[in-house]
């Protein structure tokens, strides 16, 4: 490919160059041609008109009828005047002298006299003789002459327009005494020289012009290929080593390039590239490595800052007063939004929403430290305005970049659902009652924590009812913007939640994303967005709960204290066998298996619903997702010999229990029990 | 709680269970018959005080069953267990007196 297209630049410049030449030397040969004969047939004309002044002074211009009068033939001065015109036409080289008188309309003339050169072999036009004007030109030419309008006048004959091969007449008048033409002098020369001294003019150039065509193409095709094509070609297939190995030639295209033009300087510049193309490539691996260390770390981050939100859903199993569920989306790797909740003692769950200024790292920093010192000291007690009081004191220390967080934080006392709320300049929550729907709670709002030691924050209190919803977020959720950059604002907030306003706490947060990725689409968020949702169901009728380490030593344990629970509710002894008997199964089943090859916490919860006379026990465990339920059944109709040994214990369950459910809550297996008491 | 009182004559291996035969016992009654399986044909279980049977106990059962060239009899069964017997389809596979 390279060679071919090395080869084509050749000879495509050679072949421009030539033609080039070729239409300089037919322009130059042109030119030569009309000025060489342009000057030669002056010459002759000249010297024809001189020939032609000399012989008119010979002649009896008074009376040129003379010339046809035989008598007059005779005299000496004819004779004479003859001889001497003869001779010049014999010297001065001339074809013919002639003298003629045009008829009036100029298309016939007649002779006076003629002489012919010896060298012409033709015999004169007797005097008298009549003959047509040759051509128009002479007739023209005729009438200048003999008007008085013009003194001299020539004609040019080609070889191939005349018999008498190419020729020069040069015309002048012959006047009488009173200055009238009366009759016009002719001498015509001969001009085969001038013909053939053309012809050599215009081969010489011909040859001339061919010979330096060959020369200068070899030339030039030397030159090209030494001093272009060549050096191109280097540089072509050293851009294609450098694309394929990446590093700089041994010898540098600007030492191997000859001369000093602009192949050089292409040449020079494709050595600078490939220097600061290396240069560039360094550049960008140390970049690329930096970035990839930085988003390793950013990652690391992520999953630390993930790592401190609580993410076990339901989050107190052994608690059923309440249903929570929350979450956070950051906008980077990291982000500056938290919620946090925990119990303070067994009875007050505290519920914290937080929004750190800005974004990134420098939030994310913020963020850890707003959380830990947060939950730090609400767990030694006091009401949510004395803990938010505490906190803004401590995160206004020291604190040189003005970062800030807003902070709600609302304490639950779960026996009674008095939810007490106190707001550093946080969002309103939304609260959604038992038969109502979602509506913004227009709490009190103190400054906003980290801006101003001394700020007092004032509470709230709310009762929350059984059935009742509590919905807290951070500003992310209502700036969501879709491809308009339009906020979901408020109102859409309101309607998501109010799509489903009675769902469980993870079914609305998920209605909530939907809701806001559907808005959003593929429009990248800049703001974290963070929720939490809390729904209250009072005191529920499971009357213990046991979270115990799911080991098969601690059966013993299990069985005496669900045993306790039925002699209170007075279950009569059979039934109390059944249960105690499922309870064995369940237990065992997941100690075997849930953690295995791990060991993990087993969650009980016994409870009695006084209307049905039922006894309810739940089963939580957090190991491998498994229902035991869809185990087949064993075949109770083999033989010894063929029955299994396995799935004897879960069949057990199915065949005493009135009711066996099976549900996987995100992290937790939950089976429940149910058994009617028979009285 | 489990006691295990043992009887060999012959090829018979007489056992009489008191307590309970749950998820912590069972291996306990599955030594003591390992201990004496050599040469057994068949088992008499006297459960005239065990009150209480789980799986746990039913395999250990099964497996005794499924080991002998005689038979396993339960004699003086309590009703409760005798239930878990009869869900279970054991009563068909062993021989209850």
């Amino acid at each position: 490919m390279l060679k071919r297209m090395r080869s084509r630049l050749a000879f495509n410049l050679v072949a421009a160059f030539i033609i080039i030449l070729l239409l300089f030397s037919l322009l130059t040969s042109a030119i030569g041609y009309l000025q060489f004969s342009g000057a030669l047939n002056e010459r002759y004309a000249d010297n024809g008109y001189r020939i032609g002044r000399l012989s008119r002074q010979m002649l009896k211009s008074d009376d040129m009828s003379a010339y046809l009068d035989e008598e007059y033939w005779a005299t000496e001065e004819y004779q004479t005047t003859m001889r001497r015109l003869d001779a010049i036409t014999q010297f001065m080289d001339a074809a013919f002298i002639y003298v003629i008188i045009p008829d009036e309309d100029y298309q016939n003339v007649t002779f006076l006299f003629e002489t012919v050169n010896q060298n012409m072999d033709l015999t004169p036009y007797v005097p008298g003789y009549r003959r047509d004007t040759s051509s128009d030109e002479y007739a023209r030419k005729y009438r200048l002459l003999m008007e008085g309008r013009s003194e001299m006048e020539a004609v040019f004959r080609a070889a191939n327009e005349t018999t008498t091969g190419a020729h020069v007449s040069s015309l002048i008048p012959v006047k009488n005494n009173k200055g009238e033409p009366v009759a016009i002098l002719c001498v015509q020369q001969q001009m085969q020289a001038l013909q053939s001294t053309r012809n050599n003019f215009l081969l010489n150039i011909a040859l001339a012009t061919l010979l330096t065509i060959i020369l200068t193409a070899l030339l030039f095709e030397w030159f090209l290929r030494k001093r272009v094509t060549k050096p191109v070609r280097e540089i072509a297939s050293e851009t294609v080593r450098f694309s394929r190995e990446n590093t700089l030639p041994e010898t540098s295209l600007t030492a191997s390039t000859p001369g000093q033009d602009e192949i050089k300087l292409l040449a020079m510049h494709v050595d600078k590239m490939e220097y600061a193309i290396l240069n560039y490539m360094n550049n960008l691996q140390t970049l690329t490595s930096e970035r990839e260390r930085l988003a390793g770390e950013l990652n690391v981050a992520n999953a630390i800052q993930r790592s401190i939100l609580p993410s076990n859903f339901p989050p107190f199993p052994e608690r059923d007063e309440f249903d929570l569920y929350a979450s956070m989306d950051p906008a980077k790797e990291v982000g500056g939004d938290f919620y946090d909740f925990f119990f303070i003692d067994d009875d007050h769950l505290a519920l914290v929403m937080a929004d750190v200024s800005g974004k990134g790292v420098p939030a994310a920093l913020f963020m850890m430290i707003a959380k830990i010192v947060l939950k730090n000291r609400a767990q030694h007690g006091g009401t949510p305005g004395e803990i938010l009081e505490d906190v803004n004191r401590t995160m206004s220390e020291g604190n040189q970049y003005n970062m800030f967080v807003t902070t709600w934080l609302g304490i639950l006392e779960v026996s009674t659902g008095i939810l007490t709320t106190a707001s550093a300049g946080h969002e309103f929550p939304a609260l959604c009652r038992a038969d109502g729907s979602f509506e913004l709670v227009k709490d009190r709002h103190g400054f906003v924590l980290g801006g101003m030691p001394g700020t007092k924050y004032q509470e709230t209190t709310i009762t929350l009812q059984p059935g009742d919803s509590l919905f807290v977020y951070t500003d992310g959720v209502a700036e969501a913007i879709n491809g308009n950059e339009e906020a979901f604002g408020m109102d859409r907030l309101l309607e998501a939640l109010n799509a489903s306003p009675h769902a469980a706490p993870e079914e609305l947060l998920h209605n909530m994303t939907a809701a806001i990725s559907d808005y959003a689409g593929d429009v990248a968020q800049f703001d974290d967005i963070t929720m939490l949702a809390l729904q209250y169901h009072g005191q529920r009728s499971h009357l213990r709960t046991l979270r115990i380490e799911a080991d098969t030593e601690n059966l013993g344990e299990v069985t005496e204290w669900v045993e306790e629970m039925l002699v209170i509710l007075d279950v009569p002894p059979k039934t109390r066998m059944q249960i105690l008997l499922a309870v064995e199964e369940i237990f065992v089943n997941i100690a075997r298996y849930a953690y295995a090859p791990g060991v993990g916490d087993a969650v009980i919860r016994i409870g009695y619903d006084m209307d049905t006379d039922t006894v309810r026990l739940t089963f939580l465990d957090a190991g491998t997702p498994y229902n035991p339920l869809e185990r087949e059944d064993p075949n109770t109709k083999l033989s010894a010999k063929e029955r299994e040994v396995g799935g004897l214990g879960i069949y057990l369950v199915k065949e005493t229990m009135d009711n066996v459910e099976y549900l996987h809550n995100v992290t937790y297996n939950i089976l429940t029990i149910e058994k009617k008491i028979e009285r | 709680m489990l006691n295990i009182t043992q009887n060999k004559i012959d090829s018979i291996l007489e056992l009489a269970l008191e307590g309970r035969l749950d998820t912590v016992t069972a291996p306990q009654l599955q030594a003591a018959i390992d201990e004496q399986f050599e040469d057994v044909t068949d088992v008499v279980m006297d459960l005239k005080d065990l009150a209480y049977i789980s799986s746990a106990g039913l395999r250990v059962l099964l497996t005794v069953r499924k080991g002998l060239t005689g038979d396993l009899v339960l004699r003086n069964v309590d009703p409760s267990v005798l239930e878990v017997l009869e869900i279970t389809g054991f009563v068909d596979i062993l021989t209850i007196e």
